[in-house]
């Protein structure tokens, strides 16, 4: 298959795994599931949502908090996807925000946390390091997601439908601020 | 937009074939080095050039060389004459033409034959723009990072990568990654799986 069929063929799942980053930032402090893993992947301030029905075929959602918005659970619930949507990653001191393409799993606008490296050689190492840290927080979310999707994929449907129905009716929200608004 | 600082747009490709050693490495970068344009109707060149600056060519091996990563740049300059600028050029020197040979009319041949010396003149007067594509091969993992944002930025980097290294790269789709990262998981189970219902009925 080519390159770039494969990529249409994908889509859904990199879609899902969104929805999935999405529901457990909300549901689960953004917690990754692996033992021993503190980091925290948060939806930040901007959702775009695509669908190849009806009459809205694009909705972007940005600023103030779109991950908890009325809108956002209403397009959803109408069969709405999220094709991008900004991230922010926490583990320790350091942080991650990039802006996640559903169908590339590309992260663009990546803000990488500061290096501490002076000669260019130095900072180069700091960056590379720094970058397959990232990558990798959500590769270990991804792992997680392609588990319970292949598992149980009905468990995760049902689960999934309920978080859209709370969040549509307001019930969804969490119960603590967002880390970074502290 | 840079690796090494700032913000950054980031691709990762996944590279297939037989890892160069260092030499034959080396060897692809130097043989397909970037080359500044010569005279001729050309309006793009691609080549290699080093991370630290783009004038730097071929690539310092020194500075290639970063732990398990190769790291180098391709440099894609082009140049263009603008074309009311060049209408513009023509219109007058077609005038002038007719006006020195006492000419009513001058036919298609010799007006596109004109248009081109023209642009040959026009173009050795542009400056080229370049750009710069950051690479970082991770030789043992063999993932490509880049800076490649566009579809020809990426089309460009595909092609010389081949040409210089005989390595295919394919785009880390989420299916390719899922291979990867759970190769217990079928790629084509995955592929089969039904797209979930979140559908709800109007509140």
């Amino acid at each position: 298959m080519k390159p770039l069929e494969l990529m249409e063929q994908g889509r859904f799942l990199g879609e899902e795994f969104l929805l999935w980053l999405w529901m457990r930032s909300m549901a689960e402090g953004g917690a990754s599931g692996e033992d021993g893993d503190g980091s925290g992947c948060f939806v930040d301030d901007a959702i775009q949502l695509v669908s190849e029905r009806g009459e809205v075929k694009e909705i972007s959602l940005r600023k103030g908090n779109p991950a908890e918005s009325r809108e956002a659970f209403e397009a959803l619930a109408r069969g709405m996807r999220p094709a991008k949507m900004k991230l922010r990653i926490l583990s320790g001191d350091l942080e991650w925000v990039c802006t996640l393409n559903a169908a590339t799993l590309d992260m663009g606008t990546l803000k990488l946390p500061p290096s501490t490296g002076k000669a260019p050689h130095e900072r180069l190492h700091d960056r590379l390091f720094l970058l397959e840290e990232g990558a990798g927080h959500l590769e270990r979310r991804l792992k997680g997601f392609l588990r319970a999707r292949s598992e149980d994929p009905d468990g995760l449907q049902e689960s999934m439908r309920a978080w859209v129905k709370a969040g549509r009716s307001g019930e969804a929200l969490p119960t603590g601020e967002a880390p970074w608004e502290a | 937009m840079s690796i090494l600082q700032g913000t950054v747009s980031l691709k990762r490709f996944l590279v297939l074939g037989p890892v160069p050693d260092p030499k034959d490495l080396q060897a692809g970068l130097a043989q397909d080095q970037f080359r500044p344009f010569q005279d001729g109707m050309e309006e793009e060149r691609i080549g290699w050039c080093d991370w630290r600056n783009p004038l730097i060519t071929p690539p310092d091996e020194d500075w290639v060389s970063q732990e398990r990563f190769a790291v180098f740049g391709l440099r894609i300059d082009t140049r263009r004459v603008p074309p009311a600028l060049l209408k513009a050029h023509v219109d007058l020197r077609l005038q002038t033409l007719q006006k020195e040979k006492d000419l009513a009319f001058i036919g298609k041949e010799a007006r596109i034959s004109l248009q081109d010396e023209v642009k040959l003149e026009l173009l050795r007067k542009v400056l080229p723009t370049p750009k710069v594509v950051e690479v970082a091969w991770d030789l043992k993992g063999g993932i490509l990072w880049t800076t490649a944002s566009s579809s020809k930025a990426q089309g460009a980097l595909a092609s010389i990568f081949i040409k210089s290294f005989g390595c295919e790269i394919h785009p880390l789709a989420p299916l390719v990654l899922a291979g990867r990262l759970s190769p217990e998981l079928s790629v084509e189970g995955l592929m089969a799986l039904d797209p979930l219902d979140l559908e709800l009925e109007e509140a």
